[in-house]
């Protein structure tokens, strides 16, 4: 039989172990992170001037309008994060009283913090949770909710989630000097045309089903036919503006459409981690590593090619390719490199980009620009010395470099790369 | 002799007026008439090395034939700047939008060399021989 006391020193034995485990679990310098995100629904101006009826998250509380994709969340390994969702509704669509969830793809959580409404429940309108969970691993993922996705992810309702190790500039040990966003995803117009206000007014050609029980008409999900693909919610060329040239937070102007496009937002004023641009341009120097996370969200696979040089591919779905795997530390011969990445619905890459100066100054030399600049040859009265040098990123799926059908657009960004200082 | 010269003068002075008065400053739809677009604005992207263009379709027959011509952007306060021209990138050939029907909005990207246009200045539009003024540039 056991003491008062002998049970005393054993809860205390026990707690002092519990503790260390905790503090071994959690690295140095663990934070606690919170986010709240508001789920409603706004419009979205797409790149040839169309407003397009969207569900989605913002992280200012306002309903009817939305910010496209949703606000960055991201913390460090072995942070505690908590991210508040906020059901506001929907303005345009008060009729609809969808719940919602935050399904936090490809983090390791319980069922109950999955977001999975069919294993766990959704948020009702007028209500909030908070979703916690602690990240084992850096990487790239996404959150979007999971409320009937087939229609609530096509409608918009996805964003950002990026683990980092906790060292400043580095991923998977490799260093980079800026960081860069790319959420790809592709929209069917009539899709979200059928939802919005008004839509039995609308002429929604053949995809419509009925349902005579209830005399509604809803978007036949299986003749998906997208229009718009896009990258950072937005097709070429508003995927190459930057810093200042971004609309942020940008409202119709008659008051009632509205809408937020951005690059990447980051959700409650967080600070960006350091070194994350929020532009889907890459604008670098030669010989200078870039990181770029590609996700896609959409429902198409889309085989990203980059233009001028190779992705140094270091990870997928946040987990260290083989060579990283095994050499614990990468050489030069040990590197995984690709023009194209195919990546599937759903998958995430994280990969540098380093325009090599030496293949540059070749190209410049021996070739007027090489093919590579946008400017004329020397000949020219349009030619620029001085001027960058651009190569496209695009989808290479080339019907997707297309806004509604019309090329060039859609799912295209430029990288700039300032002119190399080339021996003679 | 003198009545009727006189006469004569104070008409045509009457008549230049009237026609001076009736054209005015043309309307951007009217301005841009002649080439079957409206022109919209310009944005500078890309750190401003880049001019986006972009027009609305008006005349589909007539777009598709002016814009087959070749165009160039110039800064409308500098006469003498070199004019700029419809970026081209490798593969993806001019980052032109050909007129895809009436009432699109579409784009042409232009280099923007040296920076020559400034925000909050106007452009100059070139299409073969047509001219179109004052487009604002944002």
């Amino acid at each position: 039989m056991k003491t008062p006391r002998r049970t005393t020193r054993i809860l205390a034995g026990c707690f002092l172990i519990g503790a260390a485990a905790l503090l071994c679990a959690a690295p140095a310098g663990a934070a606690s992170r919170s986010y709240t995100v508001y789920a409603t629904d706004g419009y979205v101006t797409m790149a040839d001037g169309n407003k397009t009826y969207m569900f989605g998250f913002n992280d200012t509380g306002v309903m009817g309008q939305i910010q496209f994709p949703a606000p960055l969340i991201w913390a460090n390994v072995g942070d505690t994060v908590n991210v508040t969702l906020f059901n506001l509704g929907f303005k345009y669509r008060p009729d609809l009283t969808d719940p919602h969830t935050i399904h936090l793809h490809g983090m390791h959580v319980s069922p109950y913090f999955d977001g999975f409404p069919e294993g766990s429940f959704g948020v009702p309108m007028g209500a909030s949770f908070t979703y916690t969970f602690v990240p084992s691993h850096e990487g790239s993922f996404i959150y979007h909710c999971h409320v009937e996705a087939v229609e609530h992810v096509q409608m918009g309702m996805y964003g950002p989630l990026v683990i980092y190790s906790g060292a400043p500039k580095k991923a998977y040990g490799q260093s980079y000097t800026k960081e860069y966003i790319w959420i790809l995803s592709e929209l069917d117009s009539r899709w979200h045309h059928s939802l919005e206000p008004g839509a039995a007014e609308l002429n929604i050609p053949e995809a419509l089903q009925t349902y005579p029980p209830i005399g509604a008409a809803e978007w036949l999900r299986v003749n998906y036919r997208p229009d718009y693909w896009l990258i950072n919610g937005m097709g070429f060329p508003d995927t190459i503006r930057a810093g200042a040239e971004l609309p942020i937070r940008t409202y119709g102007a008659d008051g009632t459409l509205s809408g937020i496009q951005a690059g990447i937002t980051v959700a409650n004023g967080n600070l960006p981690h350091a070194g994350l641009q929020q532009s889907a341009l890459l604008d670098v120097l030669a010989d200078e590593p870039v990181l770029v996370r590609l996700i896609n969200i959409g429902y198409e696979a889309h085989p990203m090619h980059m233009h001028g040089e190779d992705y140094d591919i270091l990870a997928s779905d946040g987990n260290p390719l083989p060579h990283l795997q095994i050499a614990g530390r990468r050489g030069d011969a040990a590197k995984y490199e690709k023009f194209t990445i195919n990546i599937a619905s759903g998958e995430t890459y994280d990969a540098l980009v380093d325009f090599d100066s030496m293949h540059l100054c070749r190209n410049l030399s021996t070739v007027p620009n090489g093919g590579v600049s946008p400017f004329p040859d020397e000949t020219s009265p349009f030619y620029d010395p001085n001027g960058p040098l651009f190569f496209p990123a695009h989808c290479h799926d080339d019907y997707h470099v297309t806004n509604q059908g019309v090329y060039p657009g859609g799912m295209t960004t430029l990288v700039k790369v300032a002119r190399p200082v080339c021996a003679p | 002799m003198t009545r009727r010269c006189l006469l004569s003068l104070g008409l045509v002075s009457l008549l230049s007026a009237t026609a001076c008065g009736s054209s005015g400053a043309p309307t951007p739809a009217a301005r841009d008439a002649a080439a079957g677009v409206e022109v919209l604005r310009i944005q500078l992207l890309a750190g401003e090395d880049l001019a986006r263009l972009d027009y609305r379709v008006v005349d589909y027959e007539k777009a598709r034939r002016s814009l087959e011509q070749a165009i160039s952007l110039f800064p409308e306060s500098v006469g003498a700047s070199p004019p700029l021209a419809v970026a081209d990138i490798g593969t993806l050939g001019p980052l032109q939008q050909r007129p895809s029907r009436a009432d699109r909005v579409q784009f042409i990207l232009f280099t923007n060399r040296g920076r020559a246009l400034r925000r909050g200045t106007t452009a100059v539009l070139a299409i073969g021989g047509t001219r179109i003024t004052g487009i604002p540039v944002s």
